[in-house]
């Protein structure tokens, strides 16, 4: 899983999420671009995932059954972004670095991502 | 499958010498071993020299063992090409295939361009918003020209809502 995410100062999920299961063809490319650049405020991360919050995030998303709030059993859709914007923040404390001979955009950070407080 | 109707008779020595005599029992055994090898070989299909197993000269072969098959033959262990499947067998459950998924808020209700590297292999493409408008929308527009085999290309997502409102995109591609 490969997670790339537009993020404000404080590492709050705000702007575009992708996320893939295979990196792209140029390891050098970028997932995703704006049309006239990032806007003030938002930097662009490639996320660094461990595989329990990898897990975690496959768990959380795809068709789920629920209790609406009728009391009736409803199958929903979870979108994979969605789950990973409500839930994740990214982790502003450390940037990682790249290891030499890694092929990796150079206008991208490498950060990982940190659970949300529960509200 | 049944054994032959007649069982192997070995004939001794002291029936086929020079001084014995050529007898029922003798020519019987003769009859019941050509029966039994005619039946062997194959009783209900027609006879051809150097019978090769295709079903009428003689009976095809129903399983051959892992890793029996040299690599001389038709087919080999681990070594399946294009002549082997039949393009009606290959189904879409065979592909190899998984989801890439895009989102963004939008910051305001103008239209907003994005531009989404994807695999050249991608389809079934789908949008989607968080909330409904007749005026709001999410549309796909693939990047232009002929792509190069195997390298990506680009998809641009327009989107058109409010401030606030969350527009998605998904589509499946064929993995190895």
């Amino acid at each position: 899983m490969y997670i790339e995410v537009e993020h404000d100062k404080d590492g709050n999920l705000v702007g575009q999420i992708r996320c893939d299961d295979t990196l792209p063809i140029n390891p050098q490319g970028k997932f995703f671009e704006r049309e006239g650049g990032l806007p003030a405020g938002l930097k662009q991360a490639r996320i660094q995932l461990d595989t329990l919050t990898a897990m975690a995030i496959e768990q959380g998303c795809g068709q789920k059954a629920v209790i609406n709030s009728k009391g009736e059993p409803e199958i929903v859709f979870i979108d994979r972004c969605d789950f990973i914007r409500q839930n994740f923040k990214v982790d502003m404390t450390h940037e990682i670095p790249i290891p030499p001979g890694v092929k990796f955009p150079r206008e991208l950070g490498m950060r990982s991502l940190v659970k949300k407080p529960p509200l | 499958m049944a054994a032959p109707s007649k069982a192997w008779v070995t004939q001794a020595d002291s029936q086929i010498d020079a001084d014995s005599p050529i007898d029922s029992v003798l020519m019987t055994g003769y009859r019941d071993d050509l029966v039994h090898l005619r039946e062997w070989l194959g009783l209900g299909y027609t006879a051809a020299q150097n019978h090769d197993h295709d079903g009428v000269n003689s009976k095809q072969v129903v399983t051959i063992a892992d890793g029996a098959v040299n690599t001389s033959a038709k087919v080999a262990a681990n070594v399946i090409n294009t002549t082997h499947l039949i393009d009606a067998n290959v189904t879409l459950a065979k592909l190899k295939w998984t989801t890439g998924s895009w989102s963004q808020i939008l910051p305001d209700n103008l239209e907003n361009a994005y531009d989404v590297t994807i695999s050249q292999h991608s389809h079934n493409f789908r949008t989607d918003m968080s909330s409904s408008s007749a005026l709001y929308y999410v549309r796909i527009m693939l990047g232009g020209g002929h792509p190069v085999n195997g390298q990506d290309i680009k998809m641009r997502v327009f989107a058109q809502g409010g401030a606030g409102i969350t527009a998605y995109a998904s589509w499946d591609y064929h993995i190895n």
